[in-house]
């Protein structure tokens, strides 16, 4: 290859080193009859290689070793872990070289990142049969293509300018996959979950996975990572290759108290809610960390009026009356003048059919709500059949406009027979 | 035959042995075994499994008529039961490729029921007879319940290394700390190994701080190398595996560790010296196929001259071992 060249450049990655695994071997318990007739067999023979540095009154073996090992392959390279290489420039020839200098770059298809720390530091002499080391580490932030480019330059013992340049090209893979899903509710707490999936070739231990909020946002609940210990032994914990993990994060709106951010009433904005930051491990704790990009969510419209449910009972007895209390705001950009009464679909149901009837005066008027206003309704229910519930059917109109506003599936309750 | 007289499997002399009619199927079985546990035992590659496997196969599933005593009333009177020794029955399930732990846990299974039997006061088959001493019975328990400890640590080797089920492997030496108190630091530095193998160094350090609590200096210092690597402190690890191998030079883990770590810290020539050191020093104890893989590779990334020197690391190996080999570990 670099047979005109005088000196030898030699890159190896290292990964992080391994467990040697061995294949199993025979052995025997000492009692066993076979062992008696056949002493070339006899455990102590069979463990004349030492493989376990802990000592046990067993013959018994087990597989995974004590004994490291250097990598055996190149191995994949994830975004988000530490690219790590041992670069070795070698004085094949039997004079001495000056002068060398050892450059490496690693590119992509957006970038140059220059990775030899002391590069600019040539080194004045290399004798024959020595060599230049160094361990180059630099941190994967883009995935695909990725070359490694490797420059030494030296003086030859016949004071001639040399230089040559080895490339090495390997791909950078996605590790994770993440996929995110969101719910709102309607006291607006936006609830998301994070759906992890493992898409390396091995299993990796997630460390640490952080939701950082936006600053439109406020975390109100985070996934524990408390362990619960086996009542025994405790085993390792890992996600496996293409298995996925689930966390669940509660949300609010950073604006405080009743009112809505201004938002345009029309569509629902997106808006951004956070950021994932997830660290896990891999093999022999090879360490990785990763961001999503922002995760956004589409907020629902502001809707011009606002019911929410402030006080109710979770349970209720069958035939009994009980009392809800909502709270109506006004949202939109005028004053309003609300008249309740209740649904005309509620009313037209046949008397078996209706879960529940409102009581006593419905059809009535409310006060005058100007924009940004609220006011307290209280309202008297009756359950008429057992089960879950909903609260369903109030209607408020505005009488200055003539508009009606339907409310559905307020609260749900669960009556008892 | 005389079965310690074999060293070699010699499939001729078997073959032989198969044509002739069984005057004594005990001793061929025997024989039969001995090729095969050799064959395996000596030269652990893909070769000698074959080779074992065929050899199993003529048994089918160890259980036919003809391998039980009361199919040869003339020559074993009176004697009952299974003429199998356990330990080609172990070998039997080992082999078993993709249906190795279907067989080992048959085995546990069966070992259950006999120990079962054996303390509701019954023989192992279940039988009301012959009567037992307390002595035999106290014998037989404990035989049986070291043979379940050896089915386990074959079910434990095959769920980390072949169906690399890490939290099912721990599971199994969990068993074996109750199974097996004699070997609880080994078996709580391979649940360490397999805490380390997923990244779960939380576990890792749980347990090696189990092994840690009774052991000598020399092993605490491999220890804390260990999970010292794992936080990719390669300094301490380096220091750490020096003083284990200072404690004691015989080490050959430690010094082999040594030399892997010193390549994270640019120190190839320095690596290559200690396990070049190490082979000529205590080459019965140093000569391994994963520390010739470390050796050759280091060789590989040193210059471009390497084939010379794997050569002769080659011609030592075959001094020592003969066959006994792998010489994939070369990397020719």
């Amino acid at each position: 290859m670099d047979s005109t060249h005088l000196l030898a450049l030699k890159v190896m990655r290292l990964t992080r080193p391994s467990f040697v695994t061995e294949t199993p071997l025979v052995t025997f318990d000492p009692r066993d009859l076979f062992a008696q007739s056949a002493p070339a067999l006899s455990p102590q023979k069979c463990a004349a290689n030492q493989r376990d540095i802990a000592e046990g009154a067993g013959h018994q073996k087990i597989n995974l070793t004590d004994m490291l090992s250097l990598p055996q392959n190149f191995g994949n390279i994830y975004l988000g872990e530490t690219f790590s290489a041992y670069v070795s420039v070698h004085n094949d020839c039997n004079f001495l070289c000056r002068d060398i200098i050892v450059k490496a770059d690693l590119q992509t298809n957006s970038s140059k990142v220059a990775m030899t720390a002391g590069s600019a530091e040539p080194v004045s002499e290399l004798p024959p049969d020595r060599s230049i080391d160094e361990v180059l580490t630099h941190e994967v932030k883009e995935l695909g293509p990725h070359i490694l480019v490797c420059t030494v330059s030296y003086t030859s013992h016949s004071s001639e300018k040399l230089y040559f340049k080895k490339y090495f090209k390997f791909q950078v893979q996605r590790p994770l996959d993440v996929k995110t899903d969101f719910r709102t509710t309607e006291n607006d707490e936006v609830f998301l979950e994070a759906k992890i999936q493992n898409i390396t070739s091995g299993p990796i231990f997630l460390e640490r996975v952080f939701l950082e909020p936006s600053p439109n946002f406020q975390l109100l609940d985070t996934p524990s990572t408390d362990r619960e210990d086996d009542s025994g032994v405790r085993v390792p914990e890992c996600l496996r290759e293409q298995e996925t993990r689930q966390f669940l994060y509660r949300l609010r709106p950073a604006a405080s108290g009743d009112t809505q951010p201004q938002q345009p009433s029309v569509g629902g904005a997106s808006v951004t809610v956070g950021k994932l930051d997830i660290t896990w491990r891999s093999q022999m704790g090879q360490r990785a960390r990763l961001q999503t990009s922002p995760l956004c969510t589409a907020l629902p419209p502001a809707e011009d009026i606002r019911v929410t449910v402030e006080e109710a009972p979770a349970v209720v007895r069958l035939d009994s009356l009980f009392r809800i209390v909502c709270r109506v705001t006004n949202n939109s950009t005028r004053s309003v003048n609300l008249r309740l009464s209740t649904s005309s679909r509620q009313q037209s149901l046949e008397q078996s059919q209706a879960a529940m009837q409102f009581c006593g005066k419905v059809a009535r008027s409310l006060q005058e709500l100007r924009c940004g206003e609220s006011a307290s309704l209280s309202l008297e229910l009756l359950p008429l059949v057992p089960g879950l519930q909903s609260v369903s059917g109030l209607v408020l109109t505005d009488t200055l406009l003539n508009r009606s506003y339907e409310f559905d599936e307020l609260t749900q309750v669960l009556v008892h027979p | 035959v005389d079965p310690g007289q074999l060293t070699r499997p010699s499939l001729q002399h078997l073959q032989q042995q198969q044509q002739q009619p069984q005057a004594n199927p005990m001793r061929d079985l025997l024989v039969r075994f001995c090729g095969e546990a050799i064959a395996r035992g000596c030269a652990p590659n893909a070769d000698s499994l074959s080779t074992a496997e065929t050899e199993l196969l003529a048994f089918r599933n160890l259980d036919g008529p003809d391998l039980y005593y009361e199919f040869y009333p003339g020559q074993y009177p009176g004697r009952r039961g299974s003429m199998v020794p356990f330990g080609m029955r172990l070998l039997h399930a080992d082999l078993g490729g993709a249906g190795a732990l279907a067989r080992l846990y048959f085995l546990s299974a069966v070992i259950d029921r006999m120990l079962c039997n054996l303390q509701a006061g019954l023989s192992e088959a279940g039988l009301d007879l012959p009567p037992m001493t307390a002595e035999q019975r106290r014998a037989s328990l404990e035989l049986w319940q070291r043979r379940k400890a050896a089915v386990l640590y074959s079910v434990a080797n095959n769920l980390a290394t072949v169906a690399k089920d890490h939290a099912a492997a721990a599971r199994v030496y969990g068993q074996l700390l109750t199974l097996d108190p004699g070997n609880s630091e080994r078996i709580c530095a391979a649940l360490g190994r397999l805490s380390m193998q997923v990244g779960d160094l939380q576990s890792a350090r749980h347990h090696l701080g189990r092994c840690a609590q009774s052991a000598p200096a020399e092993r605490r210092d491999f220890y804390a190398a260990q999970l010292a690597v794992t936080s990719a402190d390669w300094a301490t690890a380096q220091r750490l595996f020096r003083s284990a191998l200072d404690s004691n030079p015989g080490n050959m883990l430690a010094a082999n560790n040594l030399a892997v770590i010193c390549l994270y810290t640019g120190q190839l020539r320095e690596a290559i010296r200690l396990l070049e050191s190490l082979l000529e020093r205590q080459p019965k104890l140093a000569i391994h196929e994963g520390l010739v893989f470390n050796l050759c590779t280091m060789y590989d990334l040193e210059s471009s001259k390497s084939v010379g020197k794997k050569t002769r690391l080659l011609e030592t190996v075959a001094r020592h071992r003969g066959d006994n080999f792998d010489v994939a570990a070369f990397k020719f």
